[in-house]
């Protein structure tokens, strides 16, 4: 979820991090008038390294599909949300 | 004393800092606020004390009036049940946020660091001209919507210009994860697409190597040069970290004394900051993350970050 106040208050990001941490995936594609910095937006490629370890890398953007839960008539059902993830 | 971490239950660096402290013979709960209201729940009543209550957790019941020190990492939203509408939603979110939000921020506890300095120093623009402030070296930088004032930085540069997102780093599109990395800019491709938004242009920097500087409130400072012979690497190391070698680097004191100055300047206690160090051995300041990634060069060069950050918990919650 992003948080779209055009001025984001400190006090209400809370829990969240920063925005843009995680977004939903979009199947939109570019405009003609989109904002030129993201013309620099690329791919990144895949990495393999430190794989002894278990921080293989620093930073991990990733697609998850998050299951979640919650009670309905006091009934625990699951279910799932799919966000991208950076870290 | 115990310490409260708050962070997702996969983050390194709060597994490495949480496994210090055990170390060390502190009570360490952990709290995932992705958990409420599946796995987690609260009950509180206000005394003459403050906020007296529990967070139950899949693992412990959090006493909050037991709770020393704080490590805020990287929280991560809550999950509520997806089939609740936009607007069911959007109320139980901002119930949660500034109930538990509220509840949490009003420990009388240290707090490495509080949620709404980290929030406040996650400014890049802000950040620079702390950095400035606190006497570290920030390279020529312009942030405009104006293409022609943005041409004329980029031509005016000796070693070039570099566009950097500000904060929005992640691009999704056509069903794709994108990121965008300090990209060196020519002058001719600013166009006037630039006028939507703010963007950040910066001189580019004859770097010999970055560097990462874990930096603590109370003193301690580790550096980590990061080193490649890829060009592309070198100008943004996160596009290939399999090209990647570090070592430990020795931090200038005039550049530990800045980033101390800049940390309290922020108001955070602990900084991950980075560096370029040029060919005149001159660090340049690119940016600092209160909470930065570090585990993995903790593992790689054995450098006792995780400890450094169980001290200073453990200092400041008075243990």
């Amino acid at each position: 979820m992003i948080d779209t106040a055009p001025f984001t208050r400190p006090g209400d990001r809370f829990p969240f991090g920063p925005p843009g941490r995680a977004i939903p995936i979009s199947p939109e594609s570019a405009t003609q008038g989109r904002p030129w910095g993201m013309d620099f937006a690329v791919v990144p490629v895949e990495c393999h390294i430190l794989e002894s370890g278990k921080h293989a890398k620093p930073t991990k953007t990733r697609t998850e599909t998050r299951p979640t839960q919650f009670s309905s008539d006091g009934k625990v059902e699951s279910d799932t949300q799919t966000v991208t993830v950076t870290d | 004393m115990s310490v409260l971490i708050l962070a997702g239950d996969e983050d390194d660096e709060a597994v490495r800092v949480s496994y210090a402290l055990t170390q060390k013979g502190v009570h360490v709960w952990w709290f995932d606020t992705s958990w409420f209201p599946a796995r987690a729940s609260i009950e509180a009543e206000i005394t003459g004390d403050g906020w007296q209550g529990v967070i139950n957790t899949p693992d412990a019941s959090i006493e909050l009036n037991a709770v020393s020190a704080v490590y805020y990492r990287h929280s991560q939203p809550f999950s509520f049940p997806s089939k609740l509408s936009e607007q069911e939603l959007r109320f139980a979110t901002v119930e949660a946020r500034f109930g538990i939000g509220g509840l949490l921020s009003s420990l009388p506890a240290y707090w490495a660091s509080h949620p709404s300095a980290v929030a406040d120093a996650e400014y890049r623009i802000v950040q620079m001209a702390s950095a400035v402030r606190a006497g570290l070296h920030v390279p020529a930088s312009l942030i405009t919507n104006d293409p022609v004032s943005a041409r004329r930085f980029v031509d005016n540069q000796d070693h070039g210009a570099v566009y950097k997102a500000i904060m929005h780093k992640i691009v999704s599109e056509e069903g794709r994860i994108k990121l965008i990395y300090t990209s060196t800019v020519d002058a001719v491709t600013v166009d006037d697409r630039v006028r939507v938004t703010p963007h950040l242009f910066q001189s580019n920097v004859p770097k010999v190597f970055d560097t990462r500087v874990v930096v603590t409130g109370h003193g301690v400072c580790l550096g980590v040069a990061i080193r490649t012979v890829d060009p592309v690497a070198r100008q943004d190391w996160r596009t290939h970290y399999d090209r990647l070698t570090y070592d430990v680097v020795d931090v200038p004191q005039h550049v530990v004394d800045g980033c101390l100055r800049c940390l309290a300047d922020l108001g955070v206690q602990i900084g991950v900051f980075d560096f370029s160090v040029d060919r005149a051995g001159d660090w340049w300041f690119l940016e600092v993350n209160p909470s930065g990634a570090w585990a993995w060069l903790a593992e790689a060069t054995g450098l006792p970050i995780a400890e450094a950050v169980a001290d200073l918990l453990v200092a400041g919650g008075g243990g």
